[in-house]
């Protein structure tokens, strides 16, 4: 039991140091990651009615959103 | 011609005066009181003819945990149960009763096996005087805490033999210190004071050493007063443990929270749309990436439909923007519930060439602009939070299961808590 509880605490402290180290500047787990779909860009058309450049719309339809 | 193992010394046998019964001395001429095995009528042992000092009828209540007469080697050393009382002191109104089994070796003298609550202790009159306050007792260099005090420790049963008076009824008061895994205690009655010190005897070894009880004795639920932690070396050693993690937890988490650069990668106002564009190029990638929405809402909201575009591989990642606030008075307060400012915040975001199309919803209330900045590589405190729980999680429960079992000890005491 002793040992079970030694090997618990050693393998969180190293799961607090490699989070901090490598997770947290990257974002990983504890943040939404970027999960990109595909989109069709339709030249010159803006996202809106005084924008200029592509308007991008999400190729398998809309997805999130009021 | 016999050896001197060969030597027999024969026990001497007398008859009890009130019962008839056979009495067995085992402690020779160190003992003083003997109580008889079946009556448990009392007897002064000194003159040769016994004289019987208290006369008891009816069963016994308890039955010793060892017969007497029972051998058991205890550090090396045989001993003899040859006496056993039964004691009780009464506290907020429950009687605690124990056992004390005396124990008896022709070249080593008296020692006491106490039983109580099915915990073991040996103990042994000592020489001398400790120093006693009222907390504190000091005996050969250690230190005892007062544990609990009682004017009514009672003798409610005796068997056997004993090395001083003792018959039922006997009243003393009694002081326990404790330094587990030992007691010391100190018995005042009729003027006469007696200090034992006493040392908590495992089960396991109890019983290696007596051998099986006369009858069965459970495991202990209780905690005893000088029983040892069996946490508190587990305790120690997250102690030491958590505190070393801590120091690794506070510099890993002061070297992410120092290099994070919090770089602006693209601020402008937005009305009900807008495309941003901008290039990641931070050293730590991938990496986050923050937008950052502020508005003038007064009660009234704001939606945009945020698309995180990479350029390069035409995909694309949604975030949705919320700018709520509200505030009124009612019922005589103040009231407010949101803000007028948001964040999202993405992960893993590599380098490269990103468009943000950034859309407001048509059903939004609020229709003035709302200035978006965008952030690569910002600190997130939840991070060093999440770190801190897993670094501090094992050693808070080992600590503070050591902390219950000695709240459970002292609950015991006079120092008890409600």
């Amino acid at each position: 039991m002793e040992g079970i509880v030694k090997g618990l605490m050693v393998a969180c402290i190293g799961l607090s140091c490699y989070s901090l180290a490598v997770w947290a500047p990257r974002g990983s787990i504890l943040t939404r990651p970027a999960s990109p779909e595909p989109v069709r860009a339709s030249p010159g058309a803006g996202p809106g009615p005084h924008t200029r450049g592509p308007r991008y719309v999400f190729v398998g339809g809309f997805i999130g959103g009021k | 011609m016999a050896g001197k193992a060969d030597v027999v010394v024969p026990a001497t046998e007398i008859r009890c005066e009130n019962c008839g019964a056979p009495f067995t001395l085992r402690g020779f001429q160190n003992t003083r009181t003997a109580a008889c095995e079946h009556c448990g009528s009392v007897f002064d042992t000194r003159s040769e003819r016994w004289e019987l000092v208290q006369r008891v009828e009816g069963a016994y209540q308890a039955k010793p945990t060892w017969s007497l007469g029972t051998r058991g080697t205890l550090d090396g050393i045989e001993w003899e149960v040859i006496g056993w009382m039964r004691r009780s002191v009464v506290s907020w109104g429950t009687t605690y009763t124990w056992e004390e089994h005396l124990l008896f070796n022709p070249y080593h003298g008296f020692r006491y096996l106490m039983v109580q609550d099915r915990h073991f202790v040996v103990v042994q009159q000592v020489p001398g005087l400790p120093q006693a306050g009222a907390r504190r007792a000091t005996y050969r260099g250690r230190t005892y805490r007062h544990f609990s005090t009682t004017d009514q420790a009672v003798v409610e049963e005796v068997l056997g033999e004993f090395p001083w008076e003792v018959r039922r009824g006997d009243v003393a008061k009694a002081m326990d210190y404790v330094d587990p895994p030992y007691i010391l205690s100190c018995e005042r009655s009729a003027g006469e004071t007696v200090w034992s010190e006493g040392r908590y005897l495992p089960r396991d070894e109890a019983f290696a050493a007596f051998g099986s009880p006369t009858r069965p004795l459970r495991p202990p639920v209780v905690v005893h007063p000088c029983q040892p932690n069996p946490h508190k070396a587990l305790a120690s050693w997250s102690l030491k443990a958590g505190l070393v993690g801590l120091a690794l937890w506070a510099f890993l988490s002061l070297l992410y929270l120092g290099n994070r650069q919090r770089q602006v990668v693209w601020s402008g106002t937005v009305g009900a749309a807008r495309l941003a564009e901008f290039r990641l190029d931070s050293s730590t990638s991938p990496g986050t990436l923050e937008v950052q929405a502020a508005s003038g809402v007064d009660n009234s909201w704001v939606y945009y439909d945020a698309m995180l575009v990479d350029k390069s591989s035409e995909k694309a990642s949604y975030l949705g923007l919320e700018v709520s606030y509200y505030h009124g008075y009612s019922d005589g307060e103040s009231w407010s519930e949101g803000s007028q400012e948001t964040s999202e915040v993405l992960s893993n975001v590599p380098n490269g060439d990103y468009a943000l199309q950034l859309t407001r919803h048509p059903s939004s209330l609020y229709k003035g602009n709302t200035r978006i900045t965008v952030l690569r590589d910002v600190p997130l405190y939840r991070y060093p939070l999440f770190a801190l729980l897993l670094t501090s999680i094992v050693p808070a429960f080992v600590l503070w299961r050591a902390r219950a079992f000695e709240h459970r000890r002292w609950q015991q005491s006079d120092y008890a808590s409600d």
